[in-house]
């Protein structure tokens, strides 16, 4: 493996290395030179150049990187007390990621896995779970993780990336800062703005999977308002890699029937809409969006079988006004926020087993639908204050409700006799429900500082308690040191503890008949160290490594409970890990550049002493950006997956290793009023990449025992136009 | 893939590569196009003394020191000019001591660990000294280009060109953002 990568690098240096002709002028020199000559000399200063960087990837690249994630505060990623990762609207664009979960695989640490719908798993440091809640999701700052599953949502249906700005993600604990589910990572969406949209782009893209895209996006003013808005529209088929064995082949085995679908492809169809609109004025910025996502396919089935017929909606709503004044008085610079996020998820027709399953009972295949509606209400107050010398001291409160209601729970099994019926049967607000509906409060209060105590030493302290209302209530510390000897380098020690809120479905389903909630859970803590180094080489070359250890204790888990064949979710999972990541930013020439990371993790299910399993031990990414002639742009990327072990239990042989490829050519010209073409290929050398399925259930059985497959070679095409 | 989509896909790439389309009237403008431009039009603002021609005939030179960034576009962009009386020649030179007959001189980024040096010798001598370097004109160059965002702009260094018996014309004072006295 490593040496298919190191032929593919090598081949990707010869073949694109820039021929660049050094001492010739062409054509386009000389009109546009007669054209500055024909201008004043006044006039000179006001035109526009197009930058060699156009992209800003070859310099961008290595240009210190500035986070407010890490503390509220903007630093650059060198000195922040955390270990971050900045992704911009350009590094988008040069490598071609149409959706949010493309973008996450240049990460370093962070491997986007799937589960059974095919819903995003982001795995970082070897945390993985099925729902993973361990991630903290924020959109301008505003968590988007629901109160069922403490996830953004099982109905994922993807994330579009036009009105993406930036992304800022923290490889660690965050919890003093952000509080619940900042666990594992944060990862933070920040929205265009006027500026960074500035005028009007259009843009389309048709792609393999009968894929089209189309946006819209706007920045002006408007009456001493700035706007940014922005619509965006996807329909696809979606890929439809097939699954050889599926739950029902299993019990086909069984019972001698026949009514599988497998093998037979995944069902990835899915129409999103996603509408953006940002005014400000002054110090008040209001911000408002919708997303609605439909007839979303199931995956490899939520019974994990498949499952053609039922599909998923799911809307969302946000909305919030901001205050931030940052001379409100001499010393204060202060933020208040309100802000209101509401989702709905709808299952429909949703068939855990097929038409003839259990020798046709079920003539329409064994149904269960439902839907869940939440809000979650947030006001926060915070300030920085710089009348200590040396210090800079945050201090913060705020108040979240969060409401699940609505609940809905269809089925055609009859649940007292347990014996199939004719049609769907509403059980919603019935003990039979599966989850009943309920109410969450969380008051908080942070401290923290950052005191200069001497020239190039930082020493940030923070402290953050959370208080709820139905489990108990939890504080969280962090330190960091930073040392910057000279200006080139900086290290850094850090420590922070972080919290994992127990989930509504961890703590009220009573009804499910094998996996039982529990009101008693405490939440999931990590405790985590990191050291880290940042090294800029030369100007065109950054380095940037850390090592860490965590134990992450209290980790909720399903175990045998009271009575015979129940589980019950208990605090009971420690897992132990340390790792290192590794990354290297490079300014090759003036017009290529090279950025690669490696990730390092060994994850211990200590209760099994076993690996965790499921997360790639080793994983590398490499990039290239070339300027192959004047406005043409390629980038190669390539993704490295290794070693991923199967979890306690699980019998199987570890995951295989991938690697995939992806090529993406893009024509453009940075001035107004031009045009940007791209074509693009994923997955180049049709690699047949997979990501675990889950292990054996309750009845020892591997409903998926082959995994679950992911997109094969791919194209798409895109045209953008900015008036 | 079906022969229809990978038609669809050849024919883009050719699209891609053609890069004689052109969208604008403003042809895509570069950055040492522009600082090409800038020098020449010096010429027009800025006066020597007599003593700094051999003759009225004489070419007037104007000289790149170090690794040449222009790659031909300043001799693109003098073709066929005159100053008064002086065609105008484009040199390029690896030290500064056979620069004696130059007028300006553009000081590459490859000597930026050499500047203090250059600028010492040049002291006092007839010719304008221009850079891309950072804090040139503040360390004593006399006019120095920055990037501001999109737009190539310079910055001036008065006192240096006045010491030097180099008369810089008031209208390029105007132009220039910053001016060290």
């Amino acid at each position: 493996m490593y040496i298919k990568l190191f032929i593919i690098l090598i081949n990707l240096t010869i073949i694109s290395f820039p021929s660049y002709a050094e001492d010739e002028t062409t054509e386009e020199d000389r009109k546009a030179i007669e054209y500055l000559k024909g201008l004043k000399l006044e006039e000179l200063p006001d035109i526009e150049i197009t930058l060699d960087h156009v992209f800003n990837i070859f310099d961008g690249l290595i240009k210190a990187k500035k986070v407010t994630i890490a503390t509220g505060q903007e630093q650059t990623t060198d000195r922040a007390p955390s270990v971050t990762s900045v992704i911009t609207a350009q590094d988008i664009e040069a490598t071609g990621a149409t959706d949010l979960d493309e973008v996450l695989k240049m990460v370093p640490g962070l491997h986007v896995a799937r589960d059974r719908v095919y819903a995003p798993i982001y795995t970082i440091r070897g945390m993985y779970s099925n729902f993973n809640p361990q991630v903290l999701m924020l959109v301008n700052g505003i968590p988007i993780n629901r109160l069922y599953l403490g996830n953004s949502g099982w109905v994922s249906g993807g994330m579009p990336v036009a009105a993406i700005a930036r992304i800022e993600v923290i490889r660690g604990p965050g919890s003093a800062v952000f509080g619940a589910n900042a666990f594992a990572g944060v990862i933070n969406i920040i929205t265009k703005t006027k500026k960074d949209i500035d005028g009007t782009e259009i843009g389309t893209r048709i792609g393999s999977f009968n894929t089209q895209d189309a946006y819209i996006l706007h920045g002006g003013t408007w009456a001493g308002f700035d706007i940014a808005s922005s619509l965006e529209y996807r329909t696809t088929d979606g890929q439809n890699e097939i699954i050889d064995i599926d739950a029902q082949s299993n019990f086909d085995k069984k019972f001698g029937t026949s009514a599988s679908l497998a093998p037979g492809g995944v069902n990835m169809q899915r129409r999103n809409l996603d509408a953006r609109i940002d005014i400000s004025k002054d110090n008040w910025q209001f911000r408002s969006g919708y997303q609605g996502r439909r007839d979303i396919g199931t995956g490899a089935g939520s019974g994990e079988a498949l499952d053609p017929i039922g599909n998923f909606t799911d809307d969302r709503f946000n909305a919030d006004l901001t205050y931030h004044n940052s001379t409100f008085t001499e010393n204060w610079d202060v933020t208040a926020q309100i802000s209101y996020y509401q989702t709905r998820y709808n299952t429909n027709n949703q068939t855990l087993f097929p038409p003839s399953s259990f020798g046709g009972i079920y003539p329409n295949g064994m149904m269960i639908d439902t839907s869940i509606s939440e809000t979650n209400n947030r006001l926060n107050l915070s300030g920085f204050y710089t009348g200590f010398k040396k210090h800079t001291i945050r201090l913060g409160t705020g108040y979240h409700y969060g409401d699940m209601y609505k609940v809905k729970h269809y089925t055609n099994t009859n649940p007292t006799t347990g014996l199939p019926i004719q049609s769907l049967m509403d059980i919603s607000d019935t003990s039979y429900s599966f989850i009943p509906e309920g109410s969450r409060k969380n008051v908080h209060v942070f401290l923290q500082d950052v005191w200069n105590f001497a020239p190039n030493w930082e020493w940030t302290t923070g402290l953050r308690y959370d208080h709820y209302s139905d489990f108990k209530s939890t504080l969280n510390p962090r330190l960091a040191i930073s040392w910057q000897p000279f200006s080139e380098f900086t290290t850094k020690l850090m420590y922070a503890s972080a919290f994992r809120a127990p989930t509504f479905s961890e703590l009220y389903i009573t009804s499910n008949p094998t996996h039982m909630g529990n009101f008693n859970l405490d939440p999931e803590t990590i405790d985590t160290w990191e050291l880290a180094f940042n090294y800029r080489v030369r100007n065109n070359l950054h380095l940037a490594t850390n090592l860490f250890s965590y134990k992450w204790s209290d980790g909720i888990r399903y175990v045998p409970g009271a009575s015979e064949g129940i589980l019950i979710a208990k605090n009971v999972g420690i897992q132990k890990a340390y790792g290192l990541e590794f990354e290297a930013r490079w300014k090759m020439t003036k017009k290529s550049s090279l950025l690669a990371n490696y990730a390092f993790v060994k994850a211990n299910d200590e209760n099994n002493n076993h690996d965790a399993g499921n997360y790639p031990q080793h994983s590398a990414y490499v990039r290239t950006d070339w300027l192959l002639m004047p406005n043409l742009f390629f980038d190669t990327q390539i993704n490295w997956v290794s070693e991923r072990q199967r979890s306690f239990g699980d019998p199987r042989s570890a995951v295989d290793d991938y690697t995939t490829v992806d090529f993406t050519l893009r024509r453009k010209d940075i001035k107004k009023g031009h045009w940007n073409f791209a074509v693009s290929v994923r997955n180049l050398f049709d690699v047949d990449a997979r990501e675990p399925s889950q292990g054996p259930d309750s009845n020892g059985v591997i409903n998926i025992p082959y995994d679950l497959p992911l997109a094969g070679r791919h194209y798409w095409l895109e045209l953008r136009y900015h008036f | 893939m079906g022969l229809y989509k990978f038609k669809i896909l050849v024919i883009t790439i050719i699209i891609l590569l053609q890069s004689s389309l052109s969208y604008a009237k403003q042809p895509t403008i570069r950055e040492y196009q522009i600082k090409a431009v800038y020098l020449y039009n010096f010429t027009y603002f800025v006066r020597w003394p007599s003593t700094a021609f051999k003759s009225p005939i004489s070419p007037f030179n104007i000289c790149v020191l170090g690794k040449d960034p222009f790659r031909g576009l300043l001799k693109l962009a003098v073709k066929n000019e005159k100053v008064d009386e002086h065609s105008v020649e484009v040199q390029v030179h690896s030290s500064v001591k056979s620069t004696s007959s130059c007028h300006i001189i553009f000081i590459s980024r490859s000597e930026v660990t050499n500047l203090s040096k250059i600028l010492k010798f040049l002291k006092q001598r007839a010719i304008l000294t221009v850079s891309d370097i950072k804090n040139f004109a503040r360390d004593g160059g006399m006019i120095q280009f920055v990037n501001q965002g999109k737009h190539i702009r310079f910055y001036m260094n008065r006192r240096a060109a006045i010491k030097a018996n180099v008369r810089i014309s008031a209208n390029l004072l105007y132009i220039a953002r910053k001016l060290f006295q």
